[in-house]
């Protein structure tokens, strides 16, 4: 069983806006470096989005080769644009006021090279954006990021971003993760074991497919070095290996059948239903009841009175 | 400055930008004194440091170091101590209006920030002295100390504000910061809370005993400290009790006071 997390942060189980939430009690931001170091290496540019830090430090420990890739925007250095009067260093981030009215979009088009189509955006973390723009105002922008016009010479292929769950009510979080594809909750696991071990964390992962499937699991983790990820699966530990447990059979030794064989399922397949227009064919006159399964009906072949009550 | 307490607090990152110590307290306790042991301690190593007193006047504080052995006043005319006397910004807010008495312009610094509702002219102020010539003095590093940041609130700033704040001063090196947080019955507090303490790098919780008031331990202390290396990224939270006792303070495992064993 592959894990689930490993596909989403590699980016073969593709979701287009992935938010991990997390609390005090387990910072979600070494996962969210776990997603740059990834995604470095499936597009030309990634947007960096800092808000709660400033972005060296947390570009701090990632690999040159993703720091070149990365197009920081600072967030955090001055979001109300009290530092104007003061001589400022000049540093190589695009500077970003929470104030301002540019929306993120165009901070990612004032910003981008000229040749990238493939850009990624991430961001850390939504808590900030949504205190000072308020949370409707975050989802539009997140939103506008990921549904770009096809005539645009870029296109947003994968927005992640952080949002500290413990700060926001549930209303703000759910408006979120109505708009995300994947919903990550990190939380601790208390445990003195080394990384590669035992899971540092654990993510509840709720995953939906561009098909409309839900997916839900839970799963551990650690990060290695260099933003590795390593996942566990089988939990809450994956050194006990559990013996399958022998389910004993009820249908083994009974006086009836219940189950049926092949020859026996072949000739129910045959069997014409009442009341259907196959079986109302021939039949004339008046009053006739037809039953037509219409889309929404459950209709199961296997079970025909599936729907009755009895 | 209490040698117990740092046994438990981890030293940073010497490349780190600063450390933002976030203390707490709940409604049954009083956290000052982690306040003091830290005033004495970043004095002690040479430290320039900044001293937002919205609670407290100087010469409270300075009793109190004394006690600690740190001479505040010394500190003060040598300049490595700065100290800004919050509760005269505060007291033209609690004036009526028109009324006679004349304040300087400094003393109205508060009553701006109200009235544009943005810290930003407390910032400014406390910028001047961060960022004051220290002449042939060098010092390691700044800290800013604010007792208590929930004053602010109390005089009327949007938690919001204190917040923006707070991450500008984060900016301009190591913070000590008390927050007094009374259980749920404050919403944007509790939010204000959090918040910061998803910025800071250590959370020091000063609660009362659970099981209720004792003669031999007076609390207990949580510590959260945050590392932004993976290494031991594992999230340490330690939970110590305390006794307070006339010049020093004992820390010692729950469970383990010396009136128990």
């Amino acid at each position: 069983m592959a894990s689930l997390l490993k596909q989403i942060v590699s980016g073969s189980e593709s979701g287009c806006t992935v938010t991990i939430h997390d609390t005090v009690d387990h910072s979600g931001r070494y996962l969210l470096k776990c997603f740059l170091k990834e995604m470095a290496q499936r597009v030309d540019e990634i947007h960096l989005f800092a808000f709660d830090q400033a972005p060296d430090a947390l570009l701090a420990g990632t690999d040159p080769e993703t720091r070149r890739k990365v197009k920081g925007h600072d967030g955090w250095t001055d979001p109300q644009g009290w530092n104007q009067d003061r001589n400022v260093i000049p540093s190589n981030y695009n500077a970003v006021q929470l104030s301002s009215e540019k929306s993120l979009v165009e901070h990612v088009k004032d910003r981008k090279g000229s040749g990238s189509g493939q850009i990624a955006v991430v961001i850390d973390s939504l808590t900030p954006y949504i205190l000072h723009r308020s949370a409707p105002f975050t989802c539009k922008s997140l939103h506008a990021l990921t549904h770009l016009p096809e005539t645009s010479e870029f296109q947003v292929t994968q927005v992640v971003s952080l949002i500290h769950s413990d700060v926001h009510d549930d209303s703000v979080l759910r408006a979120i993760g109505h708009l995300s594809s994947t919903v990550i909750h990190v939380s601790a696991n208390m445990s003195l074991a080394p990384l590669d071990r035992e899971p540092m964390g654990y993510c509840d992962i709720q995953h939906k497919r561009a098909s409309g499937k839900v997916l839900q699991k839970r799963e551990g983790y650690s990060v290695g070095e260099n933003y590795q990820i390593i996942t566990f699966l089988g939990l809450p530990s994956t050194n006990t290996t559990s013996e399958p447990e022998h389910q004993p059979d009820p249908t083994a030794n009974l006086t009836f059948n219940l189950t049926l064989s092949e020859s026996e399922k072949k000739a129910r397949e045959n069997v014409v239903l009442p009341f259907t227009k196959a079986s109302n064919n021939s039949t004339t006159g008046s009053g006739q009841i037809f039953y037509e399964p219409d889309q929404a009906d459950d209709y199961d072949d296997e079970d025909p009175d599936d729907d009755l009550d009895i | 400055m209490f040698t117990d307490l740092n046994a438990h607090i981890v030293s940073s990152e010497p490349d780190s930008q600063g450390d933002f110590f976030l203390v707490t307290e709940a409604c049954d306790s009083d956290g000052s004194f982690i306040l003091h042991h830290f005033l004495t301690q970043y004095l002690k190593s040479s430290s320039k440091v900044v001293f937002l007193g919205l609670a407290q006047s100087f010469s409270h504080y300075n009793a109190v170091a004394q006690k600690l052995g740190v001479n505040l006043m010394a500190a003060r005319t040598s300049g490595q101590l700065d100290f800004i006397s919050g509760l005269q910004y505060s007291f033209p807010l609690m004036r009526e209006e028109g009324s006679s008495v004349q304040s300087s312009s400094q003393d109205t610094i508060l009553q701006d920030c109200i009235i544009s509702k943005s810290l930003h002219p407390l910032y400014k102020q406390l910028q001047k002295y961060i960022g004051k010539e220290t002449g042939t003095q060098t010092y390691d590093g700044t800290l800013l100390m604010i007792d208590d940041l929930s004053i602010l609130h109390s005089l009327g700033v949007e938690t919001s504000q204190i917040a923006n704040f707070m991450q500008y001063c984060q900016q301009s090196g190591s913070i000590v910061s008390l927050l007094h947080c009374d259980g749920d019955e404050d919403e944007e507090m509790l939010s204000l809370s959090t918040q910061l303490q998803h910025a800071c790098t250590c959370h020091l919780m000063i609660e009362g005993l659970p099981t209720g008031f004792s003669k031999d331990v007076h609390g207990q202390l949580t510590i959260r400290q945050k590392s932004s290396n993976v290494d031991n990224a594992r999230p340490s939270k330690k939970m110590l009790q305390f006794k307070i006792t006339d010049k020093n303070v004992s820390f010692f495992p729950a469970g383990t006071s010396s009136a128990v064993l």
